[in-house]
């Protein structure tokens, strides 16, 4: 235990005295001498009983919310109330509340703050400080209170993603269809029956004259889809908590999950540390699903081959567009990209970049190791993360 | 500001007790009665410099002044005259016996325990006034809590010193009691 600063002053004046009452051989001041030791044996008690606390704002990175924690204290002493936060929240006024209680005594910690990093945060622990009236002693003890906070990234609405028709086979999901989904009313040739197909799509004329059974296809409704490859590996969170490449990475992701959901795309997202899988889907609701598992994401451990074992077969069946965000001179992606390939899938590749500082040699041969690692590969994008993701500019080919 | 005018108060009210004592102690004769009153200045012109103004250092000068009554019962005091007076400083060694042989009486205490409590108290209220400014508390009711202890230590303290129980002083018994269970509890937990 920390002896504090007044229990220290008083038991050097005991101490002082004790030493003089032996000197003069006085019974007087040794008497006396304890008198100091008196007031550190004060009692002291504080019970503190939370009565409300709310919390409002903040849904998203940057913006201000409010806390409001309202207790009763009771009893005799000072107590000192702190609400725990993290590091990367901003505070506007104050997250502690001190009040001298002798009887009742109402403690308020009202505060409002930014969360400058996405996630989902459970504000439960008030830290309680009960202290000494002459502040000799002090005991700590924690409270819980139920507030929670939900902080989504801020949705960088990226207006436009670049297209290179002239190498495209077919330039871009916007204009391409699904491989998979409900066929529409467009004709768009007559093939071989298979097992599984509707009757009422069977063609009896072409049947007849070709002697076995042919069907009608028809172009399936829906767009093509978009499945975004976030790499949440340890290396990826290199640099500030609040700014480094996963921050970034889920930026993009959720800018380009938003801009393809919008434009009636079927988009999926796979997390690589965590295999975290989810399949493509249309609508609201899987905005939703990829912002919360975005929202949740902490640091993990896989490679892109283990990532793509486990999605090839979904892979082969949707045949989307595959995004992947990463940092290639790390995840080393020419595998993966020609495994990708291989099954007639387009691949795009965002590569993240940020400032190095550092020995100059060995700058060099970290940009060494970057460009050999992006050497082969096409369809890549490099970014740095300190750029807006709003200029972002992804060149999609098939 | 509050601390250091409080300090001041406790201060000079200590120097006032702490001369009435050593107007009837030996000091009386070594130094002028008036001039011991010049020892008012000290805490006056450690405010003036910034300083607490009830510090360890006034408190020695003030102890020194209230206890020399003490030396005169001191077997230690009285074989360091005798090395004096070994030494060859015969005359100093039997001026300053006369002197203190002739205070033989014990020290009050209720005087030596009102200078000890006041200057705990300033050294409390020195201590917590910063941390409690930065807390947002007023210091009022600490100081009020410590004026009410204070005032009681110096009026049941004496009490509680003047029991005698089986002609042994009920503090000590108290004390030894108290150490004898903190030690007790300190074997148990550790075995």
């Amino acid at each position: 235990m920390k002896v504090r600063e007044v229990s220290y002053t008083l038991i050097s004046i005991t101490a002082l005295l004790i030493g003089w009452g032996i000197i003069t051989t006085s019974y007087e001041i040794i008497a006396v001498s304890i008198a100091p030791l008196l007031f550190l044996a004060v009692p002291y008690h504080v019970s503190v009983k939370l009565r409300d606390a709310r919390i409002s704002g903040g849904e998203f990175v940057g913006d201000v919310f409010e806390v409001k924690i309202v207790m009763d204290a009771s009893g005799f002493g000072i107590v000192k109330a702190m609400h725990r936060i993290p590091e990367h929240f901003m505070v506007e006024g104050k997250n502690v509340a001190a009040s001298f209680v002798l009887g009742k005594s109402e403690l308020v910690i009202s505060y409002r703050a930014r969360a400058l990093r996405r996630g989902r945060y459970k504000l439960k622990d008030v830290v309680l400080e009960i202290e000494h009236p002459f502040l000799a002693w002090r005991f700590v003890r924690k409270m819980e209170v139920d507030l929670t906070l939900d902080v989504r990234q801020k949705l960088r609405k990226i207006k436009k993603v670049e297209t290179l028709r002239g190498v495209a086979k077919s330039p871009m999901p916007d204009v391409d269809v699904a491989k998979i989904g409900v066929p529409g009313t467009d004709f768009r040739e007559i093939r071989d029956y298979v097992p599984g197909d509707p009757m009422k799509f069977v063609n009896w004329k072409a049947t007849a004259r070709r002697g076995k059974l042919m069907v009608n296809q028809y172009e399936v409704e829906g767009k093509k889809a978009v499945w975004i490859f976030l790499d949440a590996n340890s290396y990826m969170a290199f640099g500030r908590s609040v700014r480094n490449y996963l921050e970034c990475g889920i930026e993009i992701a959720n800018a380009l999950a938003y801009y393809f959901i919008s434009r009636g795309h079927k988009v999926g997202l796979y997390v690589l540390g965590h295999g975290i899988c989810l399949h493509p889907d249309v609508g609201k609701r899987q905005f939703r699903r990829i912002g919360e598992e975005l929202m949740r994401l902490e640091i993990g451990n896989e490679t892109l081959e283990e990532a793509f074992e486990k999605c090839k077969k979904l892979l082969a069946i949707y045949k989307p567009l595959v995004i992947l965000i990463t940092r290639p001179e790390y995840s080393n992606p020419k595998r993966f990209s020609s495994e990708i390939i291989k099954l007639g899938i387009p691949i795009q590749i965002i590569a993240l970049r940020g400032k190095m500082e550092g020995d100059e040699f060995a700058l060099k041969l970290f940009e060494i190791m970057r460009k050999s690692a992006l050497k082969g590969l096409r369809n890549v994008v490099e970014w740095d993360i300190e750029r807006p993701t709003t200029k972002l500019i992804a060149r999609v080919v098939r | 500001m509050k601390a250091k005018i409080i300090n001041l108060a406790l201060a000079e009210i200590s120097v006032l007790i702490a001369v009435s004592i050593a107007e009837k102690s030996p000091m009386a004769l070594l130094v002028p009665v008036n001039l011991l009153y010049a020892i008012a200045i000290i805490p006056i012109a450690l405010l003036i410099m910034n300083r607490n103004p009830f510090g360890f250092p006034t408190f020695i000068v003030l102890m020194a002044l209230a206890t020399a009554k003490a030396l005169a019962n001191s077997e230690i005091f009285y074989s360091l005259l005798d090395a004096v007076y070994y030494l060859g400083f015969r005359g100093l060694a039997e001026y300053v016996e006369s002197m203190f042989s002739a205070y033989e009486s014990k020290p009050d205490i209720i005087p030596l325990l009102s200078i000890v409590v006041l200057f705990s108290m300033a050294q409390i209220i020195w201590n917590i006034e910063k941390k409690l400014e930065k807390w947002n508390i007023e210091i009022g009711y600490s100081i009020a809590v410590l004026g009410i202890v204070g005032t009681a230590i110096i009026l049941f303290y004496p009490i509680v010193l003047s029991i005698h129980p089986h002609g042994f002083p009920l503090l000590f018994a108290g004390l030894i009691g108290v150490s004898a269970i903190l030690i007790g509890i300190s074997l148990i937990v550790r075995n």
